[in-house]
Protein backbone atom coordinates (compact mmCIF):
# COMPACT_ATOMS: atom_id res chain seq x y z
CA UNK A 1 0.00 0.00 0.00
CA UNK A 2 2.88 2.65 0.95
CA UNK A 3 4.29 1.53 -2.31
CA UNK A 4 1.52 2.41 -4.45
CA UNK A 5 1.43 5.80 -2.41
CA UNK A 6 4.58 6.33 -3.16
CA UNK A 7 4.38 5.51 -6.87
CA UNK A 8 1.41 7.69 -6.67
CA UNK A 9 3.22 10.74 -5.31
CA UNK A 10 5.59 10.13 -8.09
CA UNK A 11 3.10 9.88 -11.10
CA UNK A 12 0.31 12.78 -9.54
CA UNK A 13 2.14 15.74 -10.75
CA UNK A 14 2.83 13.71 -14.26
CA UNK A 15 -1.12 13.08 -14.58
CA UNK A 16 -1.64 16.59 -16.32
CA UNK A 17 1.11 15.86 -19.01
CA UNK A 18 -0.29 12.33 -19.43
CA UNK A 19 -4.10 13.46 -20.51
CA UNK A 20 -2.31 16.40 -22.28
CA UNK A 21 -0.54 13.08 -24.20
CA UNK A 22 3.29 15.74 -23.70
CA UNK A 23 5.13 12.99 -22.30
CA UNK A 24 7.86 11.39 -23.66
CA UNK A 25 7.58 7.44 -24.79
CA UNK A 26 8.92 5.86 -21.84
CA UNK A 27 6.88 8.17 -19.42
CA UNK A 28 3.98 7.56 -20.77
CA UNK A 29 4.02 4.15 -20.78
CA UNK A 30 4.96 4.37 -16.72
CA UNK A 31 2.06 6.21 -16.01
CA UNK A 32 0.10 4.67 -18.22
CA UNK A 33 0.85 1.13 -16.14
CA UNK A 34 0.21 2.83 -12.87
CA UNK A 35 -3.16 4.29 -14.05
CA UNK A 36 -4.33 1.23 -14.92
CA UNK A 37 -3.86 -0.10 -11.86
CA UNK A 38 -4.48 2.29 -9.67
CA UNK A 39 -8.16 3.97 -9.20
CA UNK A 40 -7.60 6.75 -7.24
CA UNK A 41 -5.17 8.38 -10.06
CA UNK A 42 -7.60 7.02 -12.62
CA UNK A 43 -10.01 9.12 -10.81
CA UNK A 44 -8.06 11.70 -11.33
CA UNK A 45 -7.29 11.33 -14.88
CA UNK A 46 -11.04 11.25 -15.90
CA UNK A 47 -11.30 14.91 -13.55
CA UNK A 48 -8.74 16.19 -15.45
CA UNK A 49 -10.29 15.52 -18.92
CA UNK A 50 -13.80 16.40 -17.66
CA UNK A 51 -12.22 19.72 -16.61
CA UNK A 52 -10.79 20.08 -19.91
CA UNK A 53 -13.96 19.25 -21.69
CA UNK A 54 -15.56 21.61 -19.81
CA UNK A 55 -13.09 24.10 -20.27
CA UNK A 56 -13.20 24.10 -23.95
CA UNK A 57 -16.57 23.86 -24.53
CA UNK A 58 -16.78 27.44 -22.75
CA UNK A 59 -18.55 29.69 -25.69
CA UNK A 60 -16.05 31.64 -27.13
CA UNK A 61 -16.12 35.28 -26.60
CA UNK A 62 -16.02 37.63 -30.25
CA UNK A 63 -14.98 41.17 -30.38
CA UNK A 64 -17.92 43.16 -30.51
CA UNK A 65 -16.60 45.06 -34.12
CA UNK A 66 -14.98 43.70 -36.75
CA UNK A 67 -11.17 45.25 -36.51
CA UNK A 68 -10.13 44.46 -40.01
CA UNK A 69 -12.96 47.05 -41.03
CA UNK A 70 -11.94 49.76 -38.74
CA UNK A 71 -8.26 48.38 -39.45
CA UNK A 72 -7.11 51.67 -41.88
CA UNK A 73 -8.70 54.49 -39.28
CA UNK A 74 -7.32 52.73 -36.25
CA UNK A 75 -3.52 52.37 -37.70
CA UNK A 76 -4.04 56.07 -39.64
CA UNK A 77 -4.63 57.57 -35.78
CA UNK A 78 -1.86 55.37 -34.64
CA UNK A 79 0.16 56.67 -36.91
CA UNK A 80 -0.87 60.48 -36.79
CA UNK A 81 -0.15 60.17 -33.28
CA UNK A 82 3.62 59.01 -34.03
CA UNK A 83 4.31 61.14 -36.60
CA UNK A 84 2.58 64.71 -35.50
CA UNK A 85 5.16 65.25 -32.73
CA UNK A 86 8.20 64.61 -35.59
CA UNK A 87 7.72 68.24 -36.70
CA UNK A 88 8.83 69.54 -33.68
CA UNK A 89 10.17 67.32 -31.54
CA UNK A 90 11.88 64.20 -33.50
CA UNK A 91 12.78 61.72 -31.36
CA UNK A 92 13.08 61.20 -26.99
CA UNK A 93 16.81 62.38 -27.79
CA UNK A 94 15.47 65.58 -29.02
CA UNK A 95 13.31 66.06 -26.03
CA UNK A 96 15.86 65.33 -23.61
CA UNK A 97 17.36 67.93 -25.22
CA UNK A 98 14.98 70.54 -24.62
CA UNK A 99 15.05 69.57 -21.13
CA UNK A 100 18.13 70.23 -21.17
CA UNK A 101 17.54 73.41 -22.35
CA UNK A 102 15.09 74.17 -20.21
CA UNK A 103 17.34 73.42 -17.37
CA UNK A 104 20.00 75.38 -18.47
CA UNK A 105 17.42 78.09 -18.74
CA UNK A 106 16.32 77.75 -15.27
CA UNK A 107 20.05 77.43 -14.31
CA UNK A 108 20.86 80.85 -15.86
CA UNK A 109 17.61 82.66 -13.99
CA UNK A 110 18.98 81.37 -10.81
CA UNK A 111 22.72 82.25 -11.18
CA UNK A 112 21.94 85.94 -12.41
CA UNK A 113 19.51 86.85 -10.10
CA UNK A 114 22.08 85.17 -7.45
CA UNK A 115 25.28 87.01 -9.60
CA UNK A 116 23.46 90.26 -9.49
CA UNK A 117 22.81 90.64 -5.96
CA UNK A 118 26.60 88.99 -5.51
CA UNK A 119 28.50 91.53 -7.93
CA UNK A 120 26.33 94.33 -7.13
CA UNK A 121 28.51 96.39 -4.62
CA UNK A 122 31.14 95.60 -7.34
CA UNK A 123 29.82 96.92 -10.41
CA UNK A 124 29.01 99.69 -8.82
CA UNK A 125 32.51 100.51 -7.37
CA UNK A 126 34.25 99.58 -10.36
CA UNK A 127 31.52 101.93 -12.33
CA UNK A 128 32.49 104.63 -9.92
CA UNK A 129 36.21 104.04 -11.05
CA UNK A 130 37.78 106.18 -13.56
CA UNK A 131 37.66 104.27 -17.37
CA UNK A 132 41.61 103.75 -16.77
CA UNK A 133 41.23 102.06 -13.47
CA UNK A 134 38.54 100.19 -14.64
CA UNK A 135 40.78 98.81 -17.20
CA UNK A 136 44.84 99.16 -15.95
CA UNK A 137 43.93 97.77 -12.44
CA UNK A 138 44.52 94.46 -11.64
CA UNK A 139 42.45 94.43 -7.86
CA UNK A 140 39.64 96.22 -9.77
CA UNK A 141 36.30 94.64 -8.59
CA UNK A 142 35.37 94.29 -12.74
CA UNK A 143 38.82 91.79 -12.63
CA UNK A 144 38.45 90.22 -9.73
CA UNK A 145 35.09 89.31 -10.34
CA UNK A 146 35.95 87.97 -13.51
CA UNK A 147 38.57 86.18 -12.44
CA UNK A 148 36.29 84.15 -9.74
CA UNK A 149 33.74 83.29 -12.25
CA UNK A 150 36.85 81.94 -14.45
CA UNK A 151 37.79 80.08 -11.28
CA UNK A 152 34.46 78.23 -11.50
CA UNK A 153 34.13 78.18 -14.87
CA UNK A 154 34.21 74.69 -17.21
CA UNK A 155 34.86 76.79 -20.32
CA UNK A 156 38.52 77.66 -19.48
CA UNK A 157 39.03 79.13 -22.90
CA UNK A 158 36.19 81.98 -21.91
CA UNK A 159 38.14 83.56 -19.30
CA UNK A 160 41.05 85.30 -20.84
CA UNK A 161 38.38 86.54 -23.06
CA UNK A 162 35.50 87.28 -20.72
CA UNK A 163 38.20 89.26 -18.65
CA UNK A 164 39.50 91.34 -21.55
CA UNK A 165 35.92 91.78 -22.78
CA UNK A 166 35.43 93.13 -19.54
CA UNK A 167 38.31 95.22 -19.98
CA UNK A 168 37.71 96.93 -22.92
CA UNK A 169 33.94 97.72 -21.60
CA UNK A 170 35.72 100.02 -19.26
CA UNK A 171 34.07 103.51 -20.90
CA UNK A 172 30.86 101.23 -20.77
CA UNK A 173 30.70 99.16 -17.69
CA UNK A 174 26.92 97.48 -19.19
CA UNK A 175 27.81 97.21 -22.14
CA UNK A 176 29.23 94.12 -22.69
CA UNK A 177 25.53 92.87 -21.49
CA UNK A 178 24.23 90.16 -23.62
CA UNK A 179 20.40 91.20 -22.29
CA UNK A 180 21.07 92.71 -26.10
CA UNK A 181 18.80 89.62 -27.04
CA UNK A 182 15.98 92.32 -26.34
CA UNK A 183 16.91 94.58 -28.88
CA UNK A 184 14.83 94.13 -31.72
CA UNK A 185 16.29 96.81 -34.04
CA UNK A 186 19.66 95.51 -34.60
CA UNK A 187 20.53 92.09 -36.98
CA UNK A 188 23.66 91.87 -35.23
CA UNK A 189 22.43 91.96 -31.81
CA UNK A 190 20.16 89.46 -32.70
CA UNK A 191 22.12 87.30 -34.44
CA UNK A 192 24.82 87.43 -31.92
CA UNK A 193 21.82 86.66 -29.53
CA UNK A 194 20.53 83.69 -30.98
CA UNK A 195 24.28 82.55 -31.49
CA UNK A 196 24.34 82.47 -27.50
CA UNK A 197 20.84 81.25 -26.95
CA UNK A 198 21.70 78.58 -29.17
CA UNK A 199 24.87 77.20 -27.73
CA UNK A 200 23.10 77.61 -24.04
CA UNK A 201 20.50 75.61 -24.68
CA UNK A 202 22.02 72.77 -27.01
CA UNK A 203 25.57 72.73 -25.64
CA UNK A 204 27.93 72.32 -28.61
CA UNK A 205 31.25 71.80 -27.48
CA UNK A 206 32.15 75.34 -29.41
CA UNK A 207 29.87 77.25 -26.66
CA UNK A 208 33.11 78.60 -24.70
CA UNK A 209 34.13 80.15 -28.26
CA UNK A 210 30.83 81.03 -29.32
CA UNK A 211 30.06 82.61 -26.72
CA UNK A 212 32.89 84.90 -26.11
CA UNK A 213 33.19 85.58 -30.27
CA UNK A 214 29.55 87.25 -29.11
CA UNK A 215 30.65 89.10 -25.98
CA UNK A 216 33.15 90.36 -28.35
CA UNK A 217 30.79 91.49 -30.99
CA UNK A 218 28.24 93.05 -28.75
CA UNK A 219 31.19 94.74 -26.81
CA UNK A 220 31.38 96.18 -30.64
CA UNK A 221 27.97 96.87 -31.14
CA UNK A 222 27.73 98.33 -27.92
CA UNK A 223 30.48 100.65 -28.43
CA UNK A 224 28.73 101.63 -31.61
CA UNK A 225 25.45 101.95 -30.02
CA UNK A 226 25.93 103.85 -26.63
CA UNK A 227 22.13 104.22 -26.32
CA UNK A 228 22.04 100.15 -26.21
CA UNK A 229 24.37 99.65 -23.56
CA UNK A 230 22.15 102.20 -21.45
CA UNK A 231 19.24 100.69 -22.02
CA UNK A 232 20.80 97.13 -20.49
CA UNK A 233 22.94 98.93 -18.25
CA UNK A 234 19.70 100.17 -16.39
CA UNK A 235 18.30 96.70 -16.69
CA UNK A 236 20.64 95.98 -13.61
CA UNK A 237 21.94 93.07 -14.67
CA UNK A 238 25.22 92.73 -14.76
CA UNK A 239 28.11 91.06 -16.68
CA UNK A 240 29.66 89.54 -14.18
CA UNK A 241 25.93 87.58 -13.72
CA UNK A 242 25.99 86.32 -17.56
CA UNK A 243 29.37 85.40 -17.48
CA UNK A 244 28.47 82.94 -14.53
CA UNK A 245 26.17 81.83 -17.01
CA UNK A 246 28.32 79.67 -18.95
CA UNK A 247 29.97 77.78 -16.09
CA UNK A 248 26.70 76.45 -15.23
CA UNK A 249 25.27 75.95 -19.17
CA UNK A 250 28.47 73.90 -19.69
CA UNK A 251 28.49 71.45 -16.92
CA UNK A 252 24.98 70.60 -17.78
CA UNK A 253 25.91 70.83 -21.70
CA UNK A 254 28.77 68.46 -21.11
CA UNK A 255 26.82 65.65 -19.34
CA UNK A 256 24.43 66.26 -22.09
CA UNK A 257 26.63 65.74 -24.67
CA UNK A 258 28.71 62.98 -22.62
CA UNK A 259 25.21 61.38 -23.02
CA UNK A 260 24.31 62.02 -26.38
CA UNK A 261 27.98 62.37 -28.18
CA UNK A 262 25.66 64.56 -31.11
CA UNK A 263 25.65 67.76 -32.37
CA UNK A 264 21.78 69.15 -32.22
CA UNK A 265 20.35 72.53 -33.76
CA UNK A 266 17.46 74.65 -32.47
CA UNK A 267 14.97 76.59 -34.20
CA UNK A 268 11.44 78.11 -32.67
CA UNK A 269 8.22 77.75 -34.70
CA UNK A 270 5.48 79.65 -35.20
CA UNK A 271 4.22 79.29 -31.76
CA UNK A 272 7.58 80.25 -30.29
CA UNK A 273 8.14 76.55 -29.38
CA UNK A 274 11.27 75.06 -29.42
CA UNK A 275 11.74 72.60 -32.03
CA UNK A 276 14.79 70.29 -31.78
CA UNK A 277 15.88 68.55 -34.71
CA UNK A 278 19.22 65.87 -35.25
CA UNK B 1 -6.47 25.81 -49.89
CA UNK B 2 -5.72 28.80 -47.30
CA UNK B 3 -2.13 30.05 -46.80
CA UNK B 4 0.10 29.68 -43.83
CA UNK B 5 -0.09 32.69 -41.75
CA UNK B 6 3.80 32.73 -42.25
CA UNK B 7 2.88 33.17 -46.05
CA UNK B 8 0.42 35.77 -45.43
CA UNK B 9 3.29 37.81 -43.38
CA UNK B 10 5.72 36.99 -46.49
CA UNK B 11 3.43 38.23 -49.03
CA UNK B 12 2.46 41.30 -46.65
CA UNK B 13 6.50 42.25 -46.49
CA UNK B 14 6.71 41.86 -49.69
CA UNK B 15 3.79 43.80 -51.43
CA UNK B 16 2.25 45.80 -48.16
CA UNK B 17 -0.76 44.55 -49.27
CA UNK B 18 -3.20 45.85 -46.33
CA UNK B 19 -5.70 43.30 -47.53
CA UNK B 20 -3.07 40.38 -46.66
CA UNK B 21 -2.49 42.14 -42.88
CA UNK B 22 -6.56 42.18 -42.41
CA UNK B 23 -6.95 38.47 -43.16
CA UNK B 24 -4.45 37.99 -40.46
CA UNK B 25 -6.80 40.49 -38.47
CA UNK B 26 -9.71 37.93 -38.98
CA UNK B 27 -7.56 34.98 -38.59
CA UNK B 28 -6.67 36.22 -34.77
CA UNK B 29 -8.83 38.95 -33.20
CA UNK B 30 -11.43 36.52 -31.85
CA UNK B 31 -9.18 34.54 -30.69
CA UNK B 32 -7.20 37.03 -28.82
CA UNK B 33 -10.05 38.60 -27.47
CA UNK B 34 -11.49 35.16 -26.57
CA UNK B 35 -8.05 34.49 -24.34
CA UNK B 36 -7.53 38.37 -23.00
CA UNK B 37 -11.01 37.88 -21.78
CA UNK B 38 -10.63 34.92 -20.11
CA UNK B 39 -7.60 35.95 -18.27
CA UNK B 40 -8.25 39.52 -18.04
CA UNK B 41 -12.11 38.82 -16.82
CA UNK B 42 -13.19 42.26 -18.64
CA UNK B 43 -14.44 42.75 -21.95
CA UNK B 44 -13.33 46.01 -22.25
CA UNK B 45 -10.06 45.11 -21.40
CA UNK B 46 -9.64 42.37 -23.82
CA UNK B 47 -10.84 44.55 -27.13
CA UNK B 48 -8.00 47.43 -26.07
CA UNK B 49 -5.36 44.77 -25.28
CA UNK B 50 -6.52 42.62 -28.94
CA UNK B 51 -6.59 46.29 -30.32
CA UNK B 52 -3.01 47.08 -29.18
CA UNK B 53 -1.84 43.58 -30.13
CA UNK B 54 -2.44 44.46 -33.94
CA UNK B 55 -1.14 47.88 -34.09
CA UNK B 56 2.22 46.27 -32.32
CA UNK B 57 2.07 43.70 -34.82
CA UNK B 58 1.78 45.95 -37.55
CA UNK B 59 4.78 47.72 -36.27
CA UNK B 60 6.44 44.75 -35.66
CA UNK B 61 5.93 42.43 -38.25
CA UNK B 62 9.58 42.94 -39.97
CA UNK B 63 10.96 42.02 -36.57
CA UNK B 64 8.64 38.80 -37.01
CA UNK B 65 11.48 35.71 -37.20
CA UNK B 66 9.70 32.88 -37.58
CA UNK B 67 12.00 31.53 -34.65
CA UNK B 68 8.27 30.64 -33.41
CA UNK B 69 5.11 30.25 -35.20
CA UNK B 70 3.11 33.63 -35.99
CA UNK B 71 0.14 32.38 -33.52
CA UNK B 72 2.93 32.02 -30.75
CA UNK B 73 4.67 35.39 -31.66
CA UNK B 74 0.83 37.16 -31.65
CA UNK B 75 -0.03 35.40 -28.42
CA UNK B 76 3.12 36.37 -26.75
CA UNK B 77 2.29 39.74 -27.85
CA UNK B 78 -1.33 39.74 -26.22
CA UNK B 79 0.01 38.24 -23.14
CA UNK B 80 2.82 41.02 -22.68
CA UNK B 81 -0.35 43.15 -23.11
CA UNK B 82 -2.37 41.46 -20.21
CA UNK B 83 0.47 41.20 -18.15
CA UNK B 84 0.80 44.89 -18.25
CA UNK B 85 -2.31 45.55 -17.55
CA UNK B 86 -3.02 42.90 -14.65
CA UNK B 87 0.32 45.10 -13.29
CA UNK B 88 -1.20 48.47 -13.57
CA UNK B 89 -4.42 47.17 -11.19
CA UNK B 90 -1.69 45.45 -8.82
CA UNK B 91 -0.03 49.12 -8.59
CA UNK B 92 -3.43 50.79 -8.14
CA UNK B 93 -5.02 48.26 -5.71
CA UNK B 94 -1.93 47.23 -4.14
CA UNK B 95 -2.90 44.26 -3.48
CA UNK B 96 -3.34 40.80 -6.12
CA UNK B 97 -6.31 41.21 -7.80
CA UNK B 98 -6.28 38.54 -9.50
CA UNK B 99 -6.69 36.18 -6.74
CA UNK B 100 -8.27 36.05 -3.82
CA UNK B 101 -6.39 33.15 -2.09
CA UNK B 102 -3.62 34.83 0.31
CA UNK B 103 -1.88 31.57 0.25
CA UNK B 104 -1.78 31.70 -3.75
CA UNK B 105 0.64 34.30 -3.79
CA UNK B 106 3.30 32.62 -1.16
CA UNK B 107 4.06 30.00 -3.78
CA UNK B 108 1.78 29.28 -6.71
CA UNK B 109 3.38 26.75 -7.53
CA UNK B 110 3.12 24.70 -3.99
CA UNK B 111 1.18 22.06 -3.25
CA UNK B 112 0.67 23.11 0.00
CA UNK B 113 -1.06 26.41 -1.29
CA UNK B 114 -3.79 24.69 -2.90
CA UNK B 115 -6.49 24.76 -0.30
CA UNK B 116 -9.58 25.59 -1.64
CA UNK B 117 -11.12 28.98 -2.20
CA UNK B 118 -14.07 28.18 -2.70
CA UNK B 119 -15.21 30.09 1.08
CA UNK B 120 -13.28 33.55 -0.87
CA UNK B 121 -15.08 33.72 -3.69
CA UNK B 122 -16.87 37.19 -3.19
CA UNK B 123 -20.16 35.97 -5.46
CA UNK B 124 -20.31 32.50 -4.04
CA UNK B 125 -21.61 29.60 -6.29
CA UNK B 126 -24.72 27.91 -5.29
CA UNK B 127 -24.98 24.97 -3.30
CA UNK B 128 -24.08 21.61 -4.89
CA UNK B 129 -27.55 20.35 -4.00
CA UNK B 130 -29.23 22.91 -6.26
CA UNK B 131 -29.77 22.12 -9.98
CA UNK B 132 -28.06 24.30 -12.39
CA UNK B 133 -28.89 25.07 -16.17
CA UNK B 134 -25.29 24.81 -18.66
CA UNK B 135 -25.57 28.91 -19.00
CA UNK B 136 -24.78 28.71 -15.22
CA UNK B 137 -22.31 25.89 -15.01
CA UNK B 138 -20.69 27.96 -17.77
CA UNK B 139 -20.91 30.85 -15.21
CA UNK B 140 -19.49 28.62 -12.75
CA UNK B 141 -16.18 27.15 -14.30
CA UNK B 142 -15.10 31.02 -15.81
CA UNK B 143 -16.02 32.59 -11.87
CA UNK B 144 -13.66 29.45 -11.01
CA UNK B 145 -11.13 30.87 -13.70
CA UNK B 146 -10.89 33.84 -12.13
CA UNK B 147 -10.18 32.71 -8.97
CA UNK B 148 -6.54 31.38 -10.29
CA UNK B 149 -3.47 33.20 -10.04
CA UNK B 150 -2.84 35.12 -13.53
CA UNK B 151 -0.07 32.73 -13.98
CA UNK B 152 -1.64 29.84 -13.85
CA UNK B 153 -4.84 31.06 -15.27
CA UNK B 154 -2.81 31.95 -18.47
CA UNK B 155 -1.52 28.92 -18.68
CA UNK B 156 -4.68 27.08 -18.71
CA UNK B 157 -6.74 29.51 -21.18
CA UNK B 158 -3.82 28.92 -23.30
CA UNK B 159 -3.87 24.83 -23.56
CA UNK B 160 -7.69 24.40 -22.64
CA UNK B 161 -9.31 26.24 -24.60
CA UNK B 162 -7.15 28.07 -27.08
CA UNK B 163 -5.56 24.40 -27.82
CA UNK B 164 -1.57 25.00 -27.71
CA UNK B 165 0.92 22.85 -26.71
CA UNK B 166 3.28 23.24 -23.96
CA UNK B 167 5.92 24.13 -26.00
CA UNK B 168 4.39 27.02 -27.56
CA UNK B 169 2.83 28.39 -23.81
CA UNK B 170 6.54 28.27 -22.58
CA UNK B 171 7.16 30.55 -25.66
CA UNK B 172 4.28 32.80 -25.10
CA UNK B 173 4.63 33.46 -21.58
CA UNK B 174 8.76 33.68 -21.77
CA UNK B 175 9.38 30.24 -19.25
CA UNK B 176 10.61 26.86 -19.68
CA UNK B 177 8.01 23.66 -20.49
CA UNK B 178 8.28 22.78 -17.07
CA UNK B 179 6.99 25.60 -15.83
CA UNK B 180 4.77 25.57 -17.72
CA UNK B 181 3.97 21.87 -16.92
CA UNK B 182 4.00 22.64 -13.22
CA UNK B 183 1.62 25.80 -13.32
CA UNK B 184 -0.60 24.12 -15.81
CA UNK B 185 -1.37 20.88 -12.77
CA UNK B 186 -1.35 23.04 -10.11
CA UNK B 187 -4.11 25.27 -11.71
CA UNK B 188 -6.54 22.11 -12.23
CA UNK B 189 -5.74 21.52 -9.42
CA UNK B 190 -7.51 24.45 -7.95
CA UNK B 191 -9.76 24.48 -10.62
CA UNK B 192 -11.28 20.63 -9.43
CA UNK B 193 -10.94 21.71 -5.93
CA UNK B 194 -13.21 24.46 -6.63
CA UNK B 195 -15.74 22.55 -8.65
CA UNK B 196 -15.59 19.40 -6.92
CA UNK B 197 -19.08 19.38 -5.73
CA UNK B 198 -20.20 20.39 -9.34
CA UNK B 199 -18.44 17.22 -10.92
CA UNK B 200 -18.85 13.54 -11.75
CA UNK B 201 -16.67 11.79 -13.57
CA UNK B 202 -18.37 13.11 -16.55
CA UNK B 203 -17.83 16.84 -15.95
CA UNK B 204 -20.19 19.38 -14.82
CA UNK B 205 -23.73 18.21 -13.20
CA UNK B 206 -26.28 18.33 -16.03
CA UNK B 207 -29.85 20.32 -15.20
CA UNK B 208 -31.38 17.55 -16.58
CA UNK B 209 -29.92 15.35 -14.22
Amino acid sequence: MSSKNSQCETYVPMLDAFVDNELDGSETNEVASHVQSCDDCQRQAKEIEALKSSLSSLPRRKMSRDLADNLDAILGNKEAAVTAPKDNVVSIKARRGWIMALASAAAVVVIALAGSMVFKNAHQEVANLPPEKQSQSPDSAATKGATEIAQNSSASEVRPEAAEGRQRSGNNPALTEIKTTHSSDSHAIEKIASTAHHDSALGTSEIGMTKTTAAQKSVDIAQAQPSKTTIAASDGISKTSIMKERPASSELLALYEEDEGTDVGMTTDEDGLYAIKL
Amino acid sequence: MDLSDEAIVEEFRQTGDSAKFKSLVRRYQNRIYNAAFRILGSPDEAEEVTQDTFLKVHQGLSGFRKEASFASWIFRIAHNLCVDIVRTKQRRTGVKVVSFDPQSTQNEDDPQDQNSALSQIADPLPSPAQKVDLEEQQVFIEKSLMELPESQRTVVVLHDIEGFQYQEIADIVGTSVGTVRSRLHYGRIKLREILAPYFDNQGVQAASR
